[in-house]
């Protein structure tokens, strides 16, 4: 069992190597511009079929700047990090008696 | 991870959906059945969710001039196993679909499946896998979530070289170009992702013990310290 396991990581860790080594020197449009990656591969999208790709469908809302979609980013940070804090604090309370 | 709203031409996001559809429902039962058998659980499972919650809204900057963000699910998979973990995956990607304009509804079969499924099954075979080969308990959380980030990303990468394979070269080519803006962005960031996980875990094993054995995420006898 012990082996397979250390198998398991070895296999995955050369895999994942591999991966980087084959990716290595692809050139990256638009890199460098500190862009949302998600972005970056929608722009490429064009670029490997050769041909602009319209989405076929619209987000049903958008937040209307990007002041609004940042503050709605941090609030999901927030909210997640009031019940990760929570919990934790609540833990740790409990266990000091 | 995000695919946007629309991206997926007319055979791919319905596959996706069909991939992920039959996991959530199969997620849901064993969350239902886990949460009925052991109310206590609930406070921990709120605590993976907002975990991903908190960890997939930050965009942060790699060394490439690219951002991106960790998925977060590293940890749910360790506690529960990657089928709650999709459910799990499933609220944060919603709530940035419908909110954020992040992802969105047609894709949320694809993006469900790369960051709730296929990230999380890696994350925990590669957990169990360590820990049966004695590995120290907080390398083997730091191996497996850094693995299911990456996972998840490589299986994004397929998904969008599937549905646009290149004019030359076809699907691997394509696979090359996507993967490679997420190879080097995503590394240093998976890196973060496994010590931040790791980190949380020694929260929890500090703290409450007692669910790791109960979740079956460390041996009883092993708890009191012998391992660090």
């Amino acid at each position: 069992m012990k082996t397979t396991g250390y198998l398991i990581i070895f296999i995955s860790i050369s895999l994942l190597l591999l991966l980087v080594y084959i990716t290595a020197n692809q050139p990256i449009k638009g890199a460098g511009e500190w862009a949302g990656g998600d972005d970056l591969l929608q722009r490429q999208v064009g670029e490997v079929t050769g041909g602009e790709y319209n989405p076929w469908f619209e987000p049903v809302w958008e937040p209307p700047s990007g002041e609004i979609e940042t503050f709605l980013f941090s609030l999901q940070t927030a909210i997640g990090a009031i019940i990760v804090g929570y919990f934790i604090g609540y833990y740790k309370g409990k266990k000091g008696k | 991870m995000h695919i946007a709203e629309g991206f997926l031409p007319h055979p791919w996001w319905e596959i996706w959906f069909a991939f992920s559809i039959p996991v959530i429902v199969y997620g849901i039962w064993k969350l239902k059945k886990a949460i009925r058998q052991d109310p206590a659980l609930k406070p921990t499972l709120a605590l993976a969710g907002a975990f991903a919650f908190v960890l997939s809204a930050l965009k942060i900057p790699s060394v490439t001039g690219s951002c991106s963000h960790p998925t977060g699910t590293g940890l749910g998979a360790i506690l529960f196993g990657p089928a709650i973990t999709a459910v799990l995956g499933l609220i944060v990607l919603l709530f940035q679909a419908l909110l954020l304009a992040h992802g969105g509804i047609t894709t949320l079969g694809a993006n469900t499946f790369s960051m709730g499924i296929a990230g999380p099954i890696i994350a925990w075979f590669v957990y169990i896998a360590c820990i049966k080969s004695k590995m120290n308990f907080y390398a083997s959380v730091f191996l497996a979530s850094f693995l299911g980030d990456i996972a998840t990303y490589v299986t994004t990468s397929i998904q969008l070289a599937l549905a646009f394979p290149a004019a030359i070269g076809g699907v691997i080519a394509s696979f090359k170009v996507f993967f490679a803006i997420f190879a080097i962005t995503q590394l240093p960031l998976a890196l973060i992702e496994g010590i931040i996980t790791a980190g949380m875990f020694r929260y929890l094993k500090e703290l409450r013990p007692d669910i790791l054995i109960k979740l079956r995420v460390i041996e009883a006898p092993h708890v009191a310290g012998d391992s660090q």
